[in-house]
């Protein structure tokens, strides 16, 4: 009953990630976090086809890997920012090679915010609450 | 021109005169024996201390050994000075400089090859970082272990109790990435630790080869003597170099070795001893095609009665593949060569052989500022006749220093722009570094 109020409560306010990420046990602590946090969450792990499962899932914020079998992250990003639902989505970047490049890339192609592997769980979870404008 | 115009020759001679040993001179210097050959065959410059030593053993005064190596100082400052136009250094001042603080420009000198090398490592560094796929696969793999490990422990550590049947999965994740990334960061470290010897290296391997060559003069015994065909000799051979240089490398001496099938060395020296350098004899002679004339020529064992012969080959684009100097012919050490080379004009008519006296402008100050030389080139297609393949064209000239002052008509050439001092040359593509003052 408990769960009940706080349920409708938090439909109010949504908060749905998709993980796209190629390392299933980065999807599984990333994805425990932020089931604990509240959020909704969804993963996808192949590049090929992120697109489909991103219009499918309809997330408000979604993590982004670089390096993903099939396409890459950047191209992902490109194809998304292409669509006018997605124009303005938060999506933070993950990539394990933290080079000014990759960075400049990712902002370039319009990532919200962009992070380092190894990162932080807390760091993350912080950035992508920030990002979807919910107070902790 | 008399030969004993280099101080290496002029070497050669004065222990010759002494009546002493090579090997002899050489351990007196404290160098290696092939060292010293390679100073007497004009194949390594000389100057400094080593030069003063070899004075003291050879009981003279390296004034008089040294006429070559101080213009090879000069110029080496020459070089160094124009590498930083800021800092406007007079060159008409480097003999003075040279003569009152000989040990200053050894410095200056020491420090500019250090910082050529340097900058080569930087230059190979950079671009095995930034190309190399293994490199950078394997450090992805063990940044994504990491991060998985990372996030999974900081989930593990949290106070307070967690769900058991998370916490299970949460330590096998940990148990299993660990083991991954225990495999990932081997195998990175087996890379670097092979590849160690080769990054420092900081050669590209077609230089890496060339100074292998050179180091044996262009001539392998082992080869010569090879019946049959033994991957193991060539092995032995290439045992230090780095796995692009090998490959280099076994091009090199298959080609070598089938050329000694086709002309052995024997018959090679009697065909020498017969009619002098004459590759166009030998050709009719032997009814083999001329590059395997030209290649067998260059690598023919050093002597002291013949020149030591020159090769360069290029590919249809003008990269040199190959640059076995002849006494001061030599190739530019990087930047293409002297657009003037037969060998280039060879390139426009395949098939053609081309033979022409040229007249070599080495930097002025050198003991042999002009010398003269008779070069044979041959362009050939390499690539099978087909319809389907790209038509490859590799040039080859043999460069044979003249006896005498040969007669017109004559080319005069060097070795790359930079370093050339022909005032009124068409060709020239790059101001000389010889413009000022010379």
């Amino acid at each position: 009953m408990q769960g009940e109020i706080e349920r409708k409560t938090e439909e109010v306010n949504i908060r749905h990630v998709l993980i796209i990420e190629d390392e299933p046990n980065i999807i599984e602590a990333l994805s425990f976090i932020f089931l604990r946090d509240g959020w909704k969450v969804d993963a996808h792990s192949d590049g090929g086809n992120a697109m489909t499962t991103a219009i499918q899932t309809g997330p408000n914020a979604i993590i982004l890997d670089v390096m993903l079998p099939n396409k890459s992250g950047f191209e992902i990003l490109e194809e998304l920012r292409a669509v006018p639902e997605y124009r303005e989505i938060p999506i933070l970047m993950l990539t394990a090679r933290g080079q000014t490049k990759d960075r400049e890339l990712a902002l370039a192609k319009g990532a919200t915010q962009f992070m380092i592997k190894p990162f932080s769980n807390a760091e993350v979870l912080r950035t992508m609450n920030a990002l979807v404008g919910h107070e902790q | 021109m008399p030969r004993s115009a280099f101080a290496g020759t002029r070497i050669r001679e004065r222990r010759m005169a002494l009546g002493l040993r090579q090997s002899e001179v050489a351990r007196r210097a404290g160098i290696s024996g092939s060292y010293l050959n390679l100073i007497e065959h004009n194949r390594r410059r000389i100057g400094g201390k080593l030069l003063l030593d070899l004075a003291v053993v050879l009981k003279t005064d390296s004034a008089s050994l040294a006429k070559g190596a101080a213009s090879q100082m000069l110029n080496a400052l020459r070089d160094a000075a124009t590498e930083q136009p800021n800092a406007n250094i007079d060159l008409k001042r480097t003999e003075d400089f040279a003569d009152r603080f000989t040990d200053w420009a050894e410095l200056i000198l020491a420090q500019q090859s250090q910082i050529f090398a340097l900058q080569q490592t930087i230059g190979s560094l950079s671009d095995r970082l930034a190309h190399d796929p293994f490199l950078s696969e394997a450090l992805h793999e063990v940044l994504s272990t990491v991060s998985a490990i990372r996030s999974t422990a900081s989930i593990l550590a949290e106070p307070g109790k967690m769900d058991q049947n998370w916490q299970k999965r949460f330590q096998a994740n940990v148990f299993q990435d660990s083991i991954r990334l225990a495999t990932a960061s081997q195998s990175l470290a087996d890379y670097l630790d092979a590849d160690a010897d080769q990054v420092f290296s900081a050669l590209s391997p077609l230089d890496e080869l060339e100074a292998l060559l050179l180091k044996n003069n262009y001539h392998f015994p082992h080869l010569e003597d090879l019946a049959v065909w033994s991957d193991t000799v060539v092995d032995a051979i290439l045992i230090n170099a780095s796995l692009a240089a090998q490959k280099l490398g076994y091009t090199y001496f298959k080609q070598y070795w089938d050329d000694v099938q086709r002309l052995a060395l024997p018959k090679l020296l009697k065909m020498v001893a017969e009619w002098g350098l004459d590759p166009a004899q030998m050709a009719s002679e032997t009814q083999l095609p001329l590059p395997v004339i030209f290649r067998r020529l260059a690598s023919l064992p050093l002597h002291k009665n013949r020149p030591p012969v020159g090769l360069m080959t290029c590919d249809g684009s003008g990269s040199l593949l190959r640059k076995q100097p002849s006494i001061g012919f030599q190739a530019p050490r990087v930047g293409s060569a002297c657009a003037l080379w037969p060998l280039y004009s060879s390139l426009t008519q395949i098939g053609v052989p081309l033979r022409q006296h040229v007249e070599y402008q080495a930097r002025p100050g050198d003991s042999r500022d002009r010398a003269f030389y008779e070069t044979f080139s041959i362009a050939e297609r390499v690539a099978p006749s087909n319809f389907e393949d790209p038509a490859v064209v590799r040039s080859t000239m043999l460069i044979i220093p003249a006896q005498l002052v040969p007669t017109p008509p004559l080319i005069t050439l060097g070795s790359t722009c930079r370093l050339c001092s022909v005032q009124a040359c068409l060709a020239r593509s790059e101001p000389s570094i010889f413009t000022d003052g010379f």
